[in-house]
């Protein structure tokens, strides 16, 4: 009898499958994976040598571009991170607009997520049924910020701005309907179901999904995963509840978790959040119409926060703040803070070290993506080379955050 | 999960100090996270042995580990790292000092998952982990000199193009 011999396949980095320029250098018996090993560094820009070379609130566009995905998640973290040195809160209102808009990019990149990963396993119809609601969604984002994708929305101290009442309203214009956050919000559960209809008992969903690529606690915890894929292997930690940050600790809301670890709970896990997500979304809306439209946004620091663009008019300090902040930048206070995030695919964090100057000395991300994907080893090994892909896509990885 | 309890600094402090002695030095930080320098890098596995035991501090996940360069300031580096515990809720940040030829223990040994970012300091800082597996240039090609984000590397420079060599690092051709 001939012995078998193991081949080193190539998958990537141009593979659709691989969600960006990822390369998997992996080693096949026949069609069974035997070991695989991630090549990464194709995106690399080097981003936090930039972050560095920044002042504070213009490295904020240039976290926009790691996940990019989830620009408003990052945009929160680097400026929770600056508030944490700065020693600053935004008001309440400009709290719950911040959990509104990270929770909508939530559901945004969840769907994204959903779409991509169906399609990989051959349900194609899925992603136009995400892609329609995400689209509401980047809609939102544009009538909030001005653009789709790259918004720099969040600043410390609060938002560049208030959203506008159309966001809470919607509008019409040349007969096309633009939804309202409260619109799409009763919209949503229903589109979520469809989702649902589409997958969670389709068999050969299941059939693909369930039993491939199971990792259990203990070896989450080994190989340091957080997000869904950690909850999804029944280890319940989410850093909104462990530690809450932008108010969510105000909050009613679950924590979807599963024990079984495998590909088909990372995905209900994921679906669950994203009804959980709905949920926060609705309290926080109502917190927000309790406040009243006249509540501010920003905090009134400004040693550390811009001041109306309609104060300079009649205020000489206004003036003199604004002047000072748009030419010099922030400074804030020499010290150090990590501030860990819930982003869409785990645990982003950001360590920040200032040396009381307009540039941080150092500002560096914890990106969950490149973290979670060490893991992918330990899930495809043993499973057929095409399971591998949807190990690849239960884990979510975004490729501009891994290498940045 | 538990309740989010306040963390009580000065008892953890305390606990810590009396086991360790001279080995930190508790600091105060920003963000109100229990921060320590951890002085001797030759005890560090020991170190986090104990905290990830009941007696120590019930550490159950490593965060983050990263680096930060302080050009002027002897040591020069400081390897930090981010701990987290799940009862009590409780984050700890252990920093590293180290000298420029030093190099750090890699905890690779305790959580798998250290293995991409000890890869990524090395990477751009170039301080080596003792014991790593695979200690190799993770983001960068493996023919890349210097380390970008040492404060002292310049920013701006020809662009890099991803090349061949990396190729024979898997055994083809």
């Amino acid at each position: 009898m001939r012995e078998t011999q193991t081949i080193t396949v190539n998958m990537g980095p141009q593979h659709p499958s691989t969600h960006g320029v990822l390369r998997l250098v992996v080693e096949l018996d026949g069609e069974v994976v035997r070991g695989v090993k991630p090549v990464i560094g194709y995106l690399h820009t080097g981003m936090e040598k930039e972050l560095e070379a920044q002042r504070y609130i213009q490295g904020i566009t240039i976290t926009d571009r790691m996940d990019y995905l989830s620009p408003l998640g990052n945009n929160l973290v680097y400026v929770l991170a600056i508030e944490a040195l700065c020693g600053i809160k935004p008001p309440p209102r400009g709290q719950y607009l911040r959990v509104v808009l990270a929770e909508l990019q939530r559901l945004a990149s969840h769907m994204i997520w959903l779409g991509t990963h169906a399609m990989d396993l051959g349900a194609w119809a899925v992603m136009i049924y995400c892609i329609r609601e995400r689209e509401a969604i980047l809609d939102l984002f544009e009538m909030a910020a001005g653009v789709r994708m790259m918004t720099t929305y969040i600043r410390p101290g609060g938002l560049r701005n208030d959203v506008p009442p159309e966001f809470f309203t919607g509008f019409e214009r040349n007969g096309k309907r633009a939804w309202g956050v409260y619109e799409f919000m009763a919209e949503l559960p229903r589109r979520i179901d469809e989702y649902e209809a589409l997958l969670t008992e389709n068999p050969i969903w299941i059939n693909r999904t369930k039993g491939v690529g199971v990792i259990s606690g203990e070896q989450a915890v080994d190989w340091c995963l957080t997000g869904a894929a950690l909850r999804a292997s029944g280890v319940v930690y989410d850093v909104r509840k462990a530690f809450p940050y932008s108010s969510y600790d105000e909050f009613d809301f679950e924590v979807p978790s599963a024990t079984e670890g495998d590909v088909f709970a990372r995905y209900q896990v994921r679906v669950a959040e994203m009804r959980q997500s709905v949920r926060i979304i609705n309290q926080a809306l109502a917190k927000i119409e309790a406040l009243g439209p006249d509540a501010p946004v920003n905090s009134d620091n400004r040693r550390f926060v811009p001041p109306p663009k309609q104060e300079i008019d009649w205020s000489m300090e206004s003036l003199i703040h604004h002047f000072k902040i748009w030419t010099e930048g922030i400074r804030p206070p020499a010290g150090e803070a990590y501030v860990p995030v819930e982003s869409p695919r785990g645990e982003i964090g950001v360590y920040v070290v200032s040396d009381g100057s307009a540039h941080p000395v150092r500002a560096s991300y914890r990106p969950p993506s490149l973290i979670n994907l060490q893991a992918i080893e330990t899930l495809a090994e043993g499973h057929m080379i095409a399971d591998l892909v949807a190990c690849l896509g239960s884990l979510d990885p975004i490729l501009g955050e891994i290498d940045r | 999960m538990g309740e989010v309890i306040p963390v009580d600094h000065e008892a953890i402090a305390a606990r810590l100090t009396e086991r360790w002695g001279e080995a930190l030095r508790m600091t105060p930080a920003a963000d109100g996270m229990v921060t320590l320098r951890w002085l001797e890098p030759a005890r560090l596995i020991e170190f986090v042995q104990w905290l990830r035991t009941r007696e120590g501090l019930g550490i159950r996940l490593l965060s983050d580990i990263t680096a930060a360069d302080y050009l002027d300031r002897e040591p020069r580096f400081e390897v930090v790292y981010h701990f987290t515990a799940f009862e009590p809720l409780l984050r700890l940040r252990v920093c590293l000092p180290l000298a420029e030829d030093e190099a750090a223990p890699s905890l690779c040994g305790e959580w798998q998952g250290a293995n991409f970012s000890e890869r990524e300091v090395f990477d751009m800082f170039g301080i080596p982990f003792t014991d790593h597996p695979n200690l190799e240039r993770l983001l960068l090609p493996e023919w890349y000199e210097g380390y970008p984000l040492r404060r002292d590397h310049p920013l701006g420079d020809i662009p890099i193009e991803f090349d061949l060599p990396y190729r024979k690092q898997f055994g083809h051709a």
